[in-house]
């Protein structure tokens, strides 16, 4: 009797070891997650058939014991993809719509979740969340969530100044907040694409994203010409519908989607009165309002050339970040560090790319989980090395594998409280404890 | 505001009054003048705060404009003393992806001249010197999304000495000085980084006079 005691008190301290165990697990695990496009229930939205499978993978977030923080790097809403003659929806018809309840209850419980922080950096989609209104109707919806999102529709998240992460619409012609075509806009010319992309999506079934529909238009000539040739006023004086890189070109990619949708310079988008819009404006005025993107892009926005601009929209905004690792001066007043590692979304495409060298950085893209693409995120893990460095291990991942695609590692030496003497170090310092 | 200052302000108020009270000088023709100035400040030299690579003012803003009046009374052929009070505004730059917000500055001062020439009419080239007090606005750093106090508005000493030349003409003239400038601390909210050392500025005068 005694043994069978004694048994039973070891099995049952040995339980009570794990679970005590398996409780004090570290939370180290950033968790990035991007380009959701959470729309209204209807056919040209993008995420539809992916919905569950997103709910159920933020629940398991949630459920993890080694999660410190959930970050959306942007696109979390979709008020953009939304067919030209509708009324655009807000953020609050998407949120509420009957399609989005199980990620948003997902959303929902993990921002309440103590133990996990959840913070939304904004994109080109839901760049309009730096509105007041809009930021409360977030707020409201995810109690507790950190909103990067600041006039003109920019945000970055930051960690250990080792980690910048970013949308990375900024880096982007067609989709950069452009406050100088329009006064008193934000919206961009992407923005209409992504209108005219809606309506074509809507009137056959067929989606087709506005990357997508980038790519196809701005790198083949012969599509563009392809529609222009409904119409007599839309092509250069070559007729070849831009073969030069010019604004021409722009001008005829838009006009090209326009067509190609189904609209005519005379279609009108119903805009609602949003971001300044007091009247609904026709296919043919928006592509003279955005006329000189192109020529005017190097005096408003002088981090990356015009040409790199157009090729980012098109799924290269590698060569952003490998600018940023480089860090020319004339950068060097616009980020408050030299980062190790770079985050985009954006672009739908998950990338990783280590770059070994003196120093060695890792530029990751989280992808999306939009229908037409596999459903991708990155994990960055932050444990204590030797020598008092910090080591990020970061990790790309596709939904329904068990291992990550890719897989590295980038030491850094963190510096101490103690060394932080350098002026502006102290002066973030002040400003984060604030 | 340190008791220093408040003296500095005290005295500087007191004798500005002084000045301006009636029967305090016996007022003949031509003895007072009124000038309107403005004036450019192309830079600011000095520390804007402490630790390895902290920013001079030079770094943290751009050059000064600024607009005021001053009183003068001139009471010998050789002699003047004067009082006066402006407004500056110096545009905030960024340092290493931290923004300075606007620094503002009203300068409260009292003055003496010596002429060259005792002739008033045509050119009359002078020497200056002015002591004082001066407000200066509370500046705030931010860094994208965070915004934290770094120097608290204020009150310091003013000192300027330097040379000018006016040219009179009846009872208006017209005035071009240039006078290098001492400011006190700013008053340093952050600790260590925002311990700012005096700077001096060279600003360039002009002024339009009213002589009565």
């Amino acid at each position: 009797m005694l043994k069978r005691i004694m048994v039973l008190i070891i099995v049952f301290l040995g339980a009570f070891w794990a679970a005590q165990d398996s409780s004090a697990a570290e939370r180290n695990r950033i968790v990035f997650i991007s380009d959701l496009h959470m729309n209204v229930d209807a056919n040209y939205s993008w995420l539809v058939d992916h919905a569950n499978d997103l709910a159920q993978f933020i629940n398991e977030v949630n459920a993890r014991d080694d999660v410190a923080e959930l970050v959306i790097l942007g696109d979390l809403l979709d008020d953009w993809v939304s067919p030209v003659k509708d009324s655009p929806q807000v953020f609050a018809d998407i949120l509420s719509a009957s399609n989005n309840a199980g990620i948003v209850a997902a959303l929902k419980a993990v921002c309440s979740n103590s133990n996990i922080k959840v913070t939304y950096v904004t994109g080109n989609h839901d760049m309009l969340s730096f509105e007041d209104q809009n930021k409360a109707v977030i707020a409201a919806a995810f109690p507790g969530l950190n909103i990067i999102s600041e006039s003109p529709g920019l945000g970055a998240y930051t960690k250990d100044d080792v980690i910048w992460a970013e949308h990375g619409h900024r880096y982007c012609l067609f989709n950069a907040p452009d406050t100088w075509s329009r006064t008193g806009s934000h919206l961009p010319m992407g923005y209409f694409i992504s209108r005219l992309a809606a309506s074509k999506a809507a009137s056959t079934g067929q989606v087709t994203t506005t990357p997508d529909l980038l790519d196809l238009f701005v790198k083949s000539p012969s599509e563009r010409l392809k529609y222009l040739q409904k119409t007599n006023g839309f092509q250069n004086e070559n007729g070849e519908a831009g073969a030069i890189f010019d604004d021409a070109v722009i001008i005829a990619v838009f006009n090209a989607i326009a067509l190609w949708s189904g609209n005519w310079p005379w279609d009108q988008f119903i805009m609602n009165h949003i971001d300044g819009y007091d009247t609904d404006p026709s296919v043919g005025k928006v592509a003279f309002t955005y006329n000189t993107i192109l020529s005017g892009w190097p005096t408003r926005q002088n981090r990356v050339s015009q040409v790199e601009a157009v090729w980012n929209d098109l799924g290269s905004l590698s060569s952003a970040a490998n600018l940023i690792f480089e860090m020319p001066d004339s950068l060097k007043d616009k980020y408050p560090f030299k980062p190790r590692i770079i985050l985009f979304g954006h672009t739908h495409e998950a990338a990783f790319q280590y770059h070994s060298g003196d120093v060695d950085t890792l530029y990751t893209n989280t992808g999306t989980w939009i229908d037409s693409k596999p459903m991708t995120w990155v994990e960055i893990q932050i444990t204590s090395g030797n020598d008092g460095q910090k080591l990020y291990e970061v990790s790309l991942w596709f939904y329904g594998e068990k291992t990550p695609r890719q897989k590295s590692t980038i030491a850094v030496t963190i510096p101490s409280k103690e060394s932080c003497k350098t002026w502006s170090c102290l002066v973030y310092e002040h400003l984060l404890r604030k | 505001m340190s008791p220093r200052t408040t003296f500095y302000l005290l005295t500087t108020c007191i004798l500005f009054l002084s000045l301006l009270a009636p029967g305090s000088v016996s007022a003949q023709d031509g003895k007072f003048a009124l000038r309107l100035w403005g004036q450019v400040s192309p830079f600011i030299s000095g520390e804007a705060g402490s630790g390895t690579g902290a920013p001079d003012y030079d770094d943290a803003f751009k050059s000064g404009l600024g607009a005021g009046v001053e009183l003068s009374w001139r009471f010998s052929d050789r002699f003047g003393g004067l009082a006066g009070i402006g407004y500056e505004n110096w545009n905030g730059k960024s340092v290493e992806g931290i923004s300075f917000d606007n620094l503002k500055v009203v300068p409260v001062y009292l003055g003496g001249k010596f002429y060259f020439m005792s002739d008033r009419a045509g050119w009359n080239p002078y020497l200056r010197m002015d002591v004082g007090a001066a407000h200066l606005s509370s500046v705030d750093v931010s860094y994208l999304n965070l915004n934290g106090k770094y120097w608290d508005s204020s009150w310091v000493f003013l000192f300027d000495a330097g040379a000018g030349v006016e040219y009179r003409w009846g009872k208006w003239g017209a005035s071009l000085e240039v006078r290098p400038r001492y400011l006190g601390k700013p008053d340093s909210q952050m600790g260590t980084p925002s311990n700012a050392g005096s700077s001096w500025s060279i600003p360039v005068v002009m002024g339009i006079n009213y002589h009565f």
